[in-house]
């Protein structure tokens, strides 16, 4: 029987569709033209520019240090609501459920607009501590929400089996609990990594003067008129994300049975 | 000889209801000893209470003479096997077994052999590298035992340890659970709702009913003289005949007016006066079953007419429904050559039921909601 075309077909229309404009940037930010349209050569200067741009420089330092922080306070965070919510059954459960899952449904833009009013009327100064404020907020919801799906298929038996053998709480969380739970917490982790290093939206809110991190960069760019620069930024910016997603997935898949 | 280990007086309530009541109990160093009961009479919930993972609302738990009633799970030398093994998933076979000694920060050297000991014990010691997930269900409950084991605790509790297994695997794990109480001499208190398990590994039996623990004995003392319908019915099958008590013979027997046999004599083993109401239990393998009139008595054993409304033959034995005046009675026969009987009995055949007075036993409780408990034919 002659095997069908057609699955190699759609997959690889599918992958067209998907990356021809990543491509697209791909190419362009090698390409020596100012505004892309045609091919003038290949050259490497867009690089070297973005390297020495001071704007671009201070943008990846803030975002570097907005992701890391705030991904270590949404996983800490995250991790003790997933557990309480997990744990502590009560009526309110699956209302407070539902308001940990909120920052997943509500539109950035909103998320936006009611953080910097609360910023504005308790006359918080916007900076870095106001983005990196933002960015736990959503990136706490990321990393209960996979811990949680974790904690659905814990056998708490195994608690109850390491007090039995003589662990106190300390020792259990530390033997049992958390080698357990590490691959969820992990990929949880990374997910509010990137997305703390993608968000554009929230950040553009609450960010102030000097404290803008990478996309809100690229967009302020973007007016001025520097496409070329925009190119290389972004192959590096998408290669840096997609590495840490690449990471993630197969931590999650790391399963025990 | 004081108690090894003590339930005193041990009440518990989850919320409203009384899960467990008025238990008292007490174990023997080094003896194996079963509760059974019914889905739901609060067997775990005692066990839990004797492991110190649930506070009892009243009464103490005591070992070797000192209470522990208030002692956390993590303090007691006491271990337990789960019932659905609850091995850590993410260490491997040694790794596990050697959990509660790593806890107890006990030095390498020990761990190794301590370790190396329980491996040979359950015989696993080339799968010492193996993660859970790569072991059988019977290979991962020998792990739970030995991980509990090598902690040497003075009692062990095995909450149905066998139910997750196949029949064949479960005979087989009865023989080692034997062999490995043997050597390690450690007390177990066995928790399962399945009674021939109970009477194949235990010294003595526990029978547990809705919270309370009705009689404890050795399996023959439960099987042969159970103290209440609830009991005779549980463990094994039985008959029940009701009546009233018309006259005393001498201080060995009584005879007992039957609400449907008439009248047959009776094995007193307790006080009885006449015009009691009394409920005796037959086992059905007490009955002997004949197509003549047998020369009986009357003095010391019964002789009544019946006719056979079911037969089921299961290999080594047959198993009869017979019906006399308006009692169904289940009997079961041993046939030593089926093939050899001329005509064995069959559906409508007339024929005699025989039993000595001393087959029937005196029970000192009857509720008729026990009778549920009896194996009735299907039709
Ligand atoms: N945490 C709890 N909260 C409320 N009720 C409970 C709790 N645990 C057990 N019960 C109730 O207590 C009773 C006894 O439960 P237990 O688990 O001790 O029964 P069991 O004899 O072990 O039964 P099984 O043979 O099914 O394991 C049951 O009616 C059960 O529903
Ligand atoms: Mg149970």
């Amino acid at each position: 029987m002659k095997r069908s075309r057609f699955p190699f077909v759609a997959t690889t229309l599918i992958l067209v569709f998907l990356y021809l404009p990543i491509l697209v940037l791909f190419a362009q930010s090698f390409n020596d033209a100012r505004f892309g349209g045609s091919w003038n050569g290949f050259t490497l200067k867009w690089y070297k520019l973005l390297f020495e741009h001071r704007g671009v420089i201070t943008a990846t330092e803030n975002t570097l240090i907005v992701a890391v922080t705030a991904t270590l306070l949404s996983t800490v965070l995250g991790t003790l609501a997933a557990w309480a919510l997990h744990r502590f059954q009560s009526r309110m459960q699956k209302v407070h459920q539902v308001l940990i899952y909120g920052p997943l449904v509500v539109p950035d833009i909103l998320m936006g607009i009611s953080l910097l009013l609360l910023f504005v009327n308790l006359s918080v100064p916007l900076g870095l501590g106001t983005v990196i404020v933002a960015h736990s907020t959503f990136g706490l919801s990321y990393v209960a929400f996979v811990v949680l799906g974790r904690l659905q298929e814990f056998d708490h038996s195994l608690l109850d089996a390491a007090r039995d053998l003589g662990a106190g709480s300390w020792t259990t969380l530390w033997r049992v609990l958390l080698p357990l739970l590490w691959p969820g917490i992990a990929a949880g982790a990374l997910l509010a990594f990137t997305l703390s290093l993608d968000d554009f939206v929230i950040t553009f809110f609450v960010a102030g003067p000097g404290s803008s991190t990478l996309p809100v960069q690229v967009y302020g760019m973007m007016k001025h008129g520097q496409p070329a620069l925009i190119n290389a930024l972004s192959v590096l910016f998408m290669s840096a994300t997609f590495g840490i997603v690449l990471a993630s997935q197969f931590l999650l898949r790391k399963r025990y049975d | 000889m004081p108690a090894f280990f003590e339930f005193r007086d041990i009440g518990h309530q989850f919320g409203k209801t009384p899960v467990v009541e008025k238990v008292n109990l007490s174990l023997n160093r080094g003896e194996v000893f079963s509760l059974v009961g019914p889905s739901g009479c609060g067997k775990t919930t005692l066990l839990r209470i004797a492991a110190g993972f649930i506070q009892p609302t009243r009464g103490a738990v005591l070992l070797d003479g000192e209470d522990i009633t208030a002692l956390p799970p993590d303090k007691r030398k006491i271990n337990t096997v789960f019932q659905n093994y609850a091995l850590f998933p993410h260490l491997s076979v040694f790794e596990n077994i050697a959990f509660g000694l790593r806890v107890a920060k006990k030095s390498k050297t020990d761990v190794t052999r301590a370790v190396g000991e329980m491996l040979e014990l359950i015989d696993l010691a080339e799968h010492a590298r193996k993660k859970p997930a790569q072991l059988s269900g019977g290979q991962k409950q020998r792990v739970a035992i030995a991980r509990a084991l090598v902690n040497q605790p003075d009692l062990l509790l095995l909450d149905e340890p066998l139910a997750a297994l196949d029949l064949k695997l479960r005979q087989r794990m009865l023989l080692e659970l034997d062999r490995i109480h043997e050597e390690v001499g450690t007390t177990f208190l066995y928790v399962t709702h399945d009674q021939t398990e109970a009477m194949s590994l235990s010294d003595r039996i526990g029978v547990m009913h809705q919270g309370k623990l009705l009689q404890v004995g050795t399996p023959a003392e439960i099987y042969e003289s159970p103290e209440s319908s609830f009991v005779a019915a549980f463990i094994g099958d039985t008959n029940f005949v009701v009546g009233k008590v018309r006259r005393i013979v001498d201080e060995n027997r009584f005879v007992l007016e039957a609400e449907c046999l008439g009248e047959i004599v009776v094995w007193r083993d307790k006080p009885v006066a006449v015009g009691d109401q009394v409920t005796v239990s037959i086992r059905p393998e007490k009955f002997s079953l004949q197509k003549t009139r047998p020369a009986t008595n009357g003095e010391t054993s019964n002789s009544v007419p019946c006719k056979i409304e079911e037969v089921i033959y299961l290999g080594p034995q047959t198993r009869y429904w017979v019906r006399s005046a308006d009692q169904l009675i289940s009997v079961i026969q041993q046939h030593a050559n089926y093939l050899l009987d001329e005509t064995p009995l069959a559906w409508g055949d007339e024929a005699w039921l025989t039993w000595r007075a001393n087959d029937g036993f005196m029970l000192n409780a009857y509720r008729e909601a026990d009778e549920a408990l009896l194996t009735l034919p299907d039709d």
